[in-house]
């Protein structure tokens, strides 16, 4: 199983090998298509009112969002590659009957709703929740409406992202190398560490690079579980969706910084770093 | 092997920043400031004591310019306070209060909404510090000739309006009620931003807002709704913790400085 976000990012498959003429009623739509996805991104960053733009990046209501927003999408993608990783690995390697109900469960929140990831995580980790409880209770913790819960709620929604990038790549270009390592007497750890994560790094930077990109984007969950705190909660999508009320300029260049960021990942993923496949 | 000792170093330093961050857990409940820099004698106005810390404001949707004006105030004039807003519609945060929330000072737009908020709470006595009107806001200069609620009963135009269960809702409700009329609204907000927000970005002819949303914007001018269905709300303010910091700030909404950036807002005085 190979990954199709990483193929459509990454290099080109097929090459130029062969031309095909491309038949009217398949040109139209196709256009209208590409059309469709580019004009309004397209539009938003034309109407950004960039003479102020470092006026209105650097306002406090906009910076301390950025700010948030990347260094907790950092910290999320750091604890999704800690927990991830041998869960992918797991997945990706000799069969058990508990690979498919194991990775059934973690892929349900890929296609849940963020915003019922987010309840969930209330549900279960609130005041009023016996989990949330007992952790208020013993160790004087309340999660929700914390930076913590803007973590939890990115790598609810994040860590899926790479577990299901990664499980193609850990299944299909390691198992001769690692066997290879194995008859020459290496231990289980020399083989994890020295052939399979680097076979499976290109695969390993753009999983990475998607679960960043996809804690920075979260919204629904953090909006449920962490709130709107600004300076503590208030991620910038969460930022956008208040400025929204009452300062569009803000609201734009804010939507605007992250396209930018978004454009930055997919710069990165289509780098010559991730071109060893 | 440096693919390894990056990766090892990568999770080390996860595990290492996840505890930490949980360790931390609510920010409001960390150490005590530390006192014991020398202490220049700066040149502070003001004649109360220094107070030091942080603190979390939870406020109405309406409130957002006001209180981000004077937080900002606040903050200027009291070094080494930090105070955290945070703003959305007053049902929502009374249950977010209730949830969990970290809260030092809790303002909404109406009672019902700090009545469930505070239900938890012994001995807080709210203080209503301010008032607002609904009002319909509509383009600047008019285009569609809006004259008063009556005209959006039953029409084409298209309205947006908060949703019934959060306190402007209410005040729509009962402003629809007092007219007998039927208003179709195209959308309905999470709360008076969210419902003032497709009225700026010109999706809609007239918002059912508060006074305070149509002066915020320059590009919006404000409709009267009719005496006999005219609505007034009311703010209230409590003070949930025993914070000084949170105390200074109550007292600094309270103030003459206070009433005169929420009067400049539009708001009137209770």
């Amino acid at each position: 199983m190979t990954n199709p976000i990483l193929e459509i990012t990454g290099p080109s498959q097929r090459g130029r090998d062969g031309f095909r003429p491309l038949p009217i009623w398949l040109a139209i739509p196709s256009l209208v298509a590409v059309v469709f996805l580019v004009l309004p991104i397209a539009t938003l960053v034309l109407r950004t009112p960039w003479p102020k733009f470092l006026q209105i990046l650097t306002s406090p209501a906009v910076y301390e969002a950025l700010k948030l927003s990347l260094w907790t999408a950092t910290l999320t993608t750091l604890i999704a590659i800690a927990l991830g990783v041998p869960l992918a690995w797991w997945l990706g390697g000799a069969d058990s009957r508990w690979h498919s109900p194991v990775r059934l469960l973690v892929t349900v929140p890929l296609v849940l709703p963020p915003v019922v990831g987010g309840a969930a995580l209330l549900f279960t980790l609130g005041r009023n929740a016996p989990l949330g409880q007992f952790l208020f209770d013993t160790f004087g913790v309340s999660l929700p409406f914390s930076t913590t819960a803007v973590v939890l709620s990115q790598l609810f929604v994040g860590l899926p992202f790479l577990v299901i990038s990664l499980e193609g790549a850990f299944r299909t270009s390691t198992g001769q190398l690692e066997e290879a390592a194995y008859t020459l007497g290496a231990s289980p750890w020399t083989v994890f560490s020295r052939v399979t994560i680097p076979v499976i790094r290109p695969a390993l930077l753009g999983g990475i690079a998607l679960c960043w990109a996809r804690a920075i984007g979260e919204f629904g969950a953090t909006m449920t579980f962490a709130g709107s705190i600004r300076g503590s909660t208030q991620t910038l999508p969460v930022a956008i969706n208040e400025l929204m009320g009452f300062d569009l300029e803000a609201a734009m260049t804010a939507s605007t910084i992250m396209i930018l960021l978004a454009l930055g990942v997919l710069f990165l993923l289509r780098g010559r770093w991730l071109s060893g496949r | 092997m440096t693919t390894f000792q990056k990766t090892a170093r990568f999770i080390a330093v996860a595990i290492g920043l996840a505890l930490s961050l949980a360790a931390c857990g609510r920010g409001t409940s960390s150490a005590p400031s530390n006192d014991a820099n020398l202490s220049e004698t700066g040149q502070t106005s003001q004649a109360d004591p220094k107070v030091t810390g942080e603190i979390t404001v939870l406020a109405a949707a309406s409130l957002t310019e006001s209180f981000t004006v004077l937080a900002d105030q606040f903050m200027a004039e009291h070094d080494g306070t930090t105070v955290k807003l945070s703003f959305g519609s007053s049902s929502a945060l009374a249950l977010t209060v209730a949830e969990g929330s970290p809260v030092d000072i809790l303002a909404t737009a109406d009672l019902k909404s700090m009545d469930v908020a505070i239900a938890d709470y012994e001995g807080i006595e709210p203080l209503i510090f301010a008032g607002n009107d609904l009002v319909i806001a509509i383009a600047k200069d008019n285009p569609k000739a809006i004259q008063g609620l009556a005209q959006l009963s039953k029409s084409d135009l298209l309205v947006s309006k908060c949703a019934a269960e959060v306190p402007c809702g209410r005040l729509t409700g009962a402003a629809v009620e007092a007219g007998d009329l039927i208003l179709n609204a195209v959308t309905e907000g999470a709360d008076v931003k969210a419902t003032f927000a497709p009225l700026i970005t010109g999706e809609v002819d007239a918002a059912l807002v508060y006074r305070t949303d149509t002066l915020a914007s320059a590009n919006v001018d404000l409709v009267e709704i009719e005496t006999h269905m005219a609505q007034q709300t009311e703010y209230p303010l409590a003070i949930l913790s025993n914070s000084e910091v949170a105390q200074a700030f109550y007292d600094y909404l309270l103030s003459d400085q206070g009433t005169q950036v929420l009067t400049k807002h539009g708001f009137s005085k209770p």
